[in-house]
């Protein structure tokens, strides 16, 4: 009898520590999957430094680009930034979107940790951020040349991120 | 020692007092940008056109998870996205959108991860009734252990 109760325990326990195991590894980075394959919402705002208006037909193009959603405010953004810096120079077009932030310190990001961002679209209120169904900052989309959302994910984007989820669309 | 105590006490106090003073001074930038006060006030000032539809506008943003604190519904949170949300939400009733209309909206950016109740799919049947079947294996556990064993019972007599 208590070799049975002692394998039904260890039964239960592998099966509980294997399912918590499997969640916990599979780090899952898309915590939001909806809005694929659906164009970026329509917009109109302006640009970080207020030199121009910047819409939705800045992703139409021939090559495929990111879209950061950053802040000068969060801590992980800090984190991935150089990062985003060698890729931009690795010829990645990246747009950025700065999510309700200080404009003032938004741009003293840029000017002292470099600039990633073929162009910067500031968010004050959020309201594209909302449009794209954005949970947080980090959080980047892949944008095809027509305009579509393709893929998003939530975190710092670092190698192992690029590599296995992003580097295949580019 | 109580002496010792108190002076350390009183000497952190006082570096407390050093430090705030200096730190205010400093006026550091703000770390988190509220840029929507106003929407709060929006959110909190918001004229219904009748005290149902406030109520229905209401428990409808009570069902909404917001997407930033994830444990709380968009009346709760203090989130700048829950409030742009509620807003957005009192809006849209106010404007005659159905329950459904809107839930869509919010579903449509955020994923079903927006709604407090899962719906009921493949994907969470076991959300949904795992704990009722854990809740029936407990009861059989508890009854088998509580019940006698019959051996026991028969050597009374």
């Amino acid at each position: 009898m208590k070799l049975v109760k002692l394998s039904v325990l260890l039964v239960i326990l592998l099966s509980v520590f294997g399912t918590l195991y499997y969640g916990l590894n599979n780090a899952n980075t898309e915590l939001n999957d909806s809005m694929m394959n659906e164009a970026v919402p329509s917009f109109n705002l302006s640009s970080l430094n207020g030199d121009k208006i910047v819409d939705e037909t800045i992703f139409v193009g021939d090559e495929y680009s990111l879209l950061n959603i950053w802040a000068s405010w969060c801590a992980a953004c800090k984190i991935e930034h150089p990062y985003l810096v060698e890729l931009a120079e690795s010829g990645i077009k990246i747009i950025g979107l700065n999510y309700r932030d200080n404009q003032k310190e938004a741009q003293k990001v840029i000017a002292a940790e470099g600039n990633p961002y073929a162009e910067i679209v500031y968010d004050p209120n959020g309201a594209l951020a909302l449009d794209l169904g954005v949970l947080g900052a980090p959080e980047t989309f892949v944008i095809d040349g027509n305009g579509k959302i393709i893929a998003r994910v939530s975190g710092i984007i670092d190698p192992d991120v690029w590599h296995n989820q992003l580097a295949s669309y580019f | 020692m109580k002496k010792v105590l108190v002076s350390v006490a009183s000497a952190l106090m006082v570096m407390m007092v050093v430090f705030t003073a200096t730190a205010a001074n400093k006026s550091d930038p703000v770390i988190f940008y509220d840029s929507n006060k106003d929407v709060a006030i929006q959110a909190e000032l918001f004229e219904f056109d009748s005290e149902q539809q406030r109520q229905e506008a209401v428990s409808l943003a009570k069902s909404l998870r917001c997407p930033q604190c994830q444990n709380q519904n968009l009346v709760e949170s203090n989130s700048p996205v829950a409030k742009d949300l509620r807003l957005k939400v009192y809006q849209m009733v106010k404007d005659g959108q159905s329950d459904d209309q809107i839930v869509e909206f919010m579903t449509h950016r955020f994923g079903d991860f927006v709604l407090y109740d899962p719906a009921l799919s493949n994907r969470t049947l076991v959300l949904w009734f795992f704990p009722i079947l854990l809740f029936i294996l407990g009861l059989f556990f508890a009854v088998s252990l509580v019940k006698p064993k019959r051996s026991d019972d028969r050597d009374i007599d």
